[in-house]
């Protein structure tokens, strides 16, 4: 008995190494690590908990392994041996600890995770701790849509901090080092308006103008919020919503039609006013953030993280779509940089045209000059660098500019 | 014998083969068809006020059906309805059979078709509407197709007070014509294993070969095989689809369907006609799925969330959709029904001495998955539902702009979808524990910790099923309690895994082919189990869900637990379905190149998870950009998928040239005590001859003299459990 046990242990040694080396060793070969660089203070627990878990689960699993591959050696039957193996129907007290002990394990894990959560969230939920150290002190409006990212920039009261001739939002994100910041994530087409307008229409031309409690409908936050629609726009859609709604009308009563409301109604079959203007889910995450939160169509959804640094000309890091969401989704992509505080509020107090030169590609090399005041000078030197050299490194812009 | 039977009148036979044909009746039912339709519409809509009476002699010829303009309609309906006349006039297609029903099937969708349009004409809507004609086309095809391969005929007959003569005379159900047995409304629940299974691993042959698609593409960033994103959504979704819904919940129907009635000692399943129904609901549903491919079909993944799914109506998405919506629905349907089958088989047809206790564990499996199945899949039907409603009739229950909710389809689809993950396994625990024992030589380690641990399992399944919506934006406070149940199974799978290595101490390994499956699944099943506690922890399952780190699991848990337990399973039992060995050869070699091919592929998609790759992406350049290694790991993995497509070839080789030329299998190759291998390979008609008397646990391997049950012939059957049997009355 007491050599098996030696043994055992032998090959559980021996099956943890063999695992461990597969797991840990093989991405290195590949040339890679497991887990993309470290962008935010949230991510750092993050990955600390994936190890713990990760060694948690090799040890378990050398466990298993290890006692399959000994009985598969040591207890194979002889060729032609007919017998049959010794008659153990179970043992209660093994049966006990292997309740109790995986029962610790996980309780274990739970509570860990826990906290990681609750220290990931502080004020994120629980408006009392909103201002809490590690709170969020500047939101960003993310809104997502098919198939892209557009960002606003605001302080926690909803107020707008980008300056006058600043674009309205801006298609990448541009973060400040240091704040935590919270994301207001929404999922808008932008056209939520147009699809409430022909709603409108066909509610009150089926209720033909009597009054009906559901005949009003309210603007949906999209609306309110990332509406992209024109006047005209507005316009022209109840007018072809009255149109096509009047012709169906007409249809349904058995009146003669126009050829014009013939042609509608065969040009547009499936009309369904708001049908085609809602968006789908998408899925907000920075993979160095750690952090992902899905963008639901007109659900506004929450998640809050610090950036840690700066990001320098070889982090090409992206806001990435993470949600399933049609043809468009694996490009539905936008960069993403980290800039210091300082250069942040520059950033944000400039125009549109100002912008054109403000990209996130160009802001990595930006980056990579500390201790400038005159953050315009370094920015136009900067995209002159990168016009001539889109793969400039760190080294290459400051040997350029000196 | 009462003279009642042979009052009633003659109800027509299955295959009776006399020529029966009757063109005038066609005719004459064509002309009443044109006429009825006329009056019904014409009725309607005097009656709604659609059109007025002038008593001029286009409003006669209109009530005739003869009208011109929209009644076209009208007429093609009466011509459908007399087609079916003269369909059924002619004697081929009269009997019941897989002609016959591919045949009415088309009958069926034109006659559904015609009839939608013209309600849709009555109330003064555009005749053709793809959504509606559609979805009323599918239901009154399946109809007709049930109706053609006979599946209705017996309770129709029985609700009209005549013979049912299938149900008096049951040697219909194993008529022994060969193959062409497989093709009927077959009742003999061994039929129908075999049908499940020969019809899911040609399932699971699509799904595969779609499998490989999706990693072709993958293998290298950009796109390359695919026109655009949205085909490779298509492939994408349908080998989801296809491998959940088409192989892996139903190759449990199939294998349990063979053998759960023999080794509970009972002649048939509790409803053999159900049980029919149910397999060609399946086949149905399935087609749908299929036929979907050369239309366009779905894109939105098997999860199908609202409102990717739901919005933009039938015509824009693609008919493919509305597929999916439907044939979800008779799939669901099948399940159900079957599940039904099997609770109350288990329950009520045991054999005298079959306690629960010393039900085999497969049996507790497949009763477990019926519960849950019974529970949950209305669920996931209801969810599709309310999809289909959006799309076809516009209503907005997943628009948060009119006060739908999308994030309420991700909870009920879920309600269902996770109980459904433990409906993929359960019978697999199951099965495995029966293969184990046996190749072991040893009993199962604590049977009732592994019996109740399934129940405690299933229980729980219903209980967790947010830890898929950590990242949706749901209420916040539900993912503490989720995460905290989700781990909790960890302990009652834990039960089972350790239970299981436990049984091997001291054990007498026989390394069949059956028992390389069963030891290979305890490392791949433990690896996807420990990942599986990995994901339910908050933090990290915000960073990696909806990457590969999740598809890796679950292929883990699904191919490496699931999958590597269905061929233990397939050829644990290929002796005793078919009467033949299979090639131990090249079963080891399916075995190596599979079992190798998976771990290839699957373990490199952790590290491609966690590094950042989202899952269903056709495409990954900017990702391999700034992370390298992203790419040389696609190749592996393609790589990897590409072996185990070979082994799948040599797996169906193997089953094929085994099951015509392998030698004769005697009926108890592998010594098992249980009692589908106490009666011949394959098994007599109704199972046994004599009712089967249990008299012992199914896994005392160890102990001399000990048997699980006794077949009459055998020493002490008539002393062991007197009064059980009771004597055959001679009262008819």
């Amino acid at each position: 008995m007491k050599g098996q046990w030696g043994k055992l242990v032998g090959y559980f040694v021996a099956t943890l190494i063999i695992s461990a080396a597969g797991t840990f060793g093989l991405p290195l070969l590949g040339g890679g690590s497991w887990l993309p660089d470290l962008l935010s203070r949230e991510g750092g627990a993050i990955d600390e908990l994936f190890w713990g878990l990760t060694i948690i689960s090799l040890i378990i699993f050398a466990m298993v392994a290890a006692f399959v591959i000994y009985a598969m050696v040591h207890f194979r039957a002889e060729p032609g041996d007919l017998s049959d193996g010794e008659h153990i129907h179970g043992n209660a007290r093994l049966e006990v600890v292997w309740i109790v002990v995986p029962t610790i394990i996980v309780a274990v894990i739970a509570i860990l995770s826990y906290i990681v959560l609750e220290d990931n969230e502080i004020g994120l939920y629980d408006k009392a701790a909103a201002k809490d150290k590690g709170a969020a002190t500047l939101a960003v409006d993310v809104r997502g849509f098919s198939f892209g990212w557009n960002f606003r920039y605001e302080d926690l009261d909803g107020a707008k901090l980008t300056g006058e001739d600043a674009p309205d939002a801006s298609p990448e994100l541009v973060l400040p080092k240091g704040q935590v910041v919270r994301f207001n994530v929404l999922s808008c087409s932008g056209k939520e308006h147009l699809g409430r307008l022909e709603e409108q229409v066909r509610r009150e031309l089926e209720t033909e103008g009597k009054d009906n409690e559901f005949a009003e409908i309210e603007p949906g936050i999209c609306e309110k919020e990332w509406d992209s629609t024109t006047a005209e726009d507005q316009a022209a859609a109840e007018e072809t919503a009255t149109k096509v709604f009047e012709a169906r009308r007409a249809k349904a009563d058995g009146d003669d039609l126009s050829k014009e409301q013939k042609e509608l109604l065969e040009s547009l079959p499936a009309y369904h006013g708001d049908q085609q203007h809602i968006d789908v889910n998408h899925a907000f995450w920075v993979p160095e953030a750690r952090l992902k939160i899905d963008a639901i169509a007109g659900l506004r959804t929450y998640v809050q993280w610090q950036p840690t640094r700066t990001t320098r000309p070889d982090d090409n890091y992206q806001v990435v779509c993470a949600e399933l969401c049609g043809s468009g989704h694996n490009g539905m992509r936008s960069d993403m940089c980290v800039i210091e505080q300082d250069a942040f509020d520059w950033w944000l107090g400039l125009s549109e045209e100002e912008r054109q030169d403000a990209t996130c590609a160009n802001l990595r090399v930006f980056n990579c000059f500390e201790g400038t005041d005159d953050f315009d000078e370094l920015l136009e030197n900067v995209a002159q660098i990168t016009k001539e050299d889109p793969e400039a490194g760190c080294r290459e812009a400051q040997e350029a500019l000196a | 014998m009462t003279s009642t039977q042979q009052t009633t009148h003659e109800a027509p036979t299955a295959g009776d083969g006399s020529l029966n044909v009757r063109p005038m009746q066609g005719l004459i039912g064509m002309a009443l068809g044109f006429i009825l339709a006329g009056i019904v519409v014409t009725v309607f809509r005097l009656w709604t006020g659609g059109i007025e009476w002038n008593g001029s002699a286009s409003d006669w010829k209109a009530l005739l059906g003869l009208g011109g303009g929209k009644l076209m309609y009208v007429s093609i309906f009466g011509a459908l309805l007399g087609l079916l006349v003269v369909i059924n006039g002619v004697a081929g297609f009269r009997r019941h059979g897989f002609l016959s029903a591919l045949a009415q099937l088309p009958v069926g969708y034109a006659i559904g078709a015609a009839v939608t349009m013209l309600i849709r004409m009555a109330f003064g809507l555009t005749p053709y509407s793809e959504g509606p004609v559609a979805t009323f086309g599918v239901i009154a095809g399946y109809y007709f197709f049930v109706r053609g391969l006979g599946g209705w005929a017996n309770w129709w007959w029985y609700m009209k007070g005549a013979a049912t003569p299938e149900h008096e005379d049951h040697s219909n159900h194993g008529a022994r014509r060969g193959w062409r047995d497989y093709l009927i409304f077959n009742t003999d629940h061994k039929v129908i294993g075999l049908q499940y299974l020969v019809s899911v691993f040609f399932f699971m042959l699509i799904g595969g070969a779609l499998a490989e698609s999706v990693r072709a593409e993958l293998a290298n960033p950009e796109l390359q095989y695919f026109a655009d994103g949205s085909a490779y959504n298509q492939a994408m979704s349908l080998h989801g689809v296809i491998m959940l819904f088409l192989f892996i919940i139903p190759v449990f129907s199939g294998l349990a369907n063979y053998v759960v009635p023999i080794m509970l000692g009972a002649p048939d399943m509790a409803y053999p006609r159900l049980n029919a129904l149910s397999f060609w609901t399946f086949i149905f549903g399935g087609a749908i799925f299929l036929a979907s491919i050369p239309l366009g079909t779905f894109e939105a993944g098997w999860t199908n969330y609202a409102t990717l799914s739901s919005t933009n109506g039938p015509s824009e998405i693609g008919v493919g959709q509305l597929m999916w919506l439907l044939g979800i629905q008779f799939i669901g349907a099948s399940s159900i029904m079957t599940a039904i089958n099997f609770v109350v088989t288990i329950v009520a047809m045991r054999a005298p001495g079959m306690t629960m206790w010393r039900m085999p564990l497969f049996v507790w499996g497949s009763l477990t998955q019926s519960l849950l199945i019974v529970f949950g899949t209305p669920f996931v039907a209801g969810s599709q539902f309310m999809v289909l409603f959006d799309l076809v009739m516009g209503t907005r229950f997943f628009q948060s702009a009119f006060g739908g909710d999308p994030i309420a389809y991700q909870h009920i689809f879920w309600f269902y979808s996770h109980p459904a993950v433990y409906i993929m396994i359960l019978p697999g625990f199951g099965l495995i524990s029966d293969v184990l024992t046996t190749h072991a030589r040893k009993p199962i380690f604590g049977y009732r910790a592994l019996a109740i641990s399934t129940l405690g399992i299933g229980f729980l399944g219903f209980t967790v099923w947010a830890h898929h919506m950590f990242t949706s934006g749901m209420a916040e406070w539900l993912r503490l309690p989720m995460m905290l149940l989700t781990m909790l199974i960890a302990v009652p799978t834990g039960i089972k895994v350790l239970g299981w290595s436990a049984t091997l101490w001291k054990a007498k390994i026989h390394m069949t082919v059956p028992m390389m499956w069963t030891l290979g699944f305890l490392f791949t099943f433990t690896c996807g189990g420990l990942t599986g506690v990995m994901l339910a922890s908050v933090p990290f399952d915000i960073h990696v869900q909806d990457t590969y780190f999740v598809v890796a699991h679950f292929h883990y848990v699904l191919f490496g637990g699931s999958v590597l337990t269905v061929f233990a399973g397939v050829y644990h039992w290929f002796p005793k379905m078919t009467g033949r060995m299979y090639d131990e050869k090249l079963g080891r070699l399916h075995f190596w190149l599979m079992f190798i091919g998976m771990n290839v592929t699957f373990f490199p998609m952790h590290w491609l998870g966690t590094l950042g790759m989202p899952r269903r992406i056709a495409d990954y350049q900017e990702l391999a950009a700034n992370y390298p290694s992203v790419h040389g790991w696609n190749i592996v993995i393609t790589l990897g998928a590409l072996i185990q497509g070979v082994s799948y070839a040599v797996f169906l080789y193997n089953m094929v040239t085994s099951w015509r030329r392998g030698p004769i299998a005697p009926a108890n190759p592998w010594r098992s005590r249980t009692l589908e291998w106490l009666v011949s390979s394959p098994p007599p008609l109704f199972n046994f001859h004599d009712t089967p008397k249990v008299v012992g646990a199914p896994y005392d391997y160890g102990v001399p003299g000990s048997v699980h049950a006794l077949l009459k012939g055998d020493p002490g059957y008539d002393e062991a459990l007197p009064g059980a049997i009771p004597e055959t009355t001679t009262a008819h």
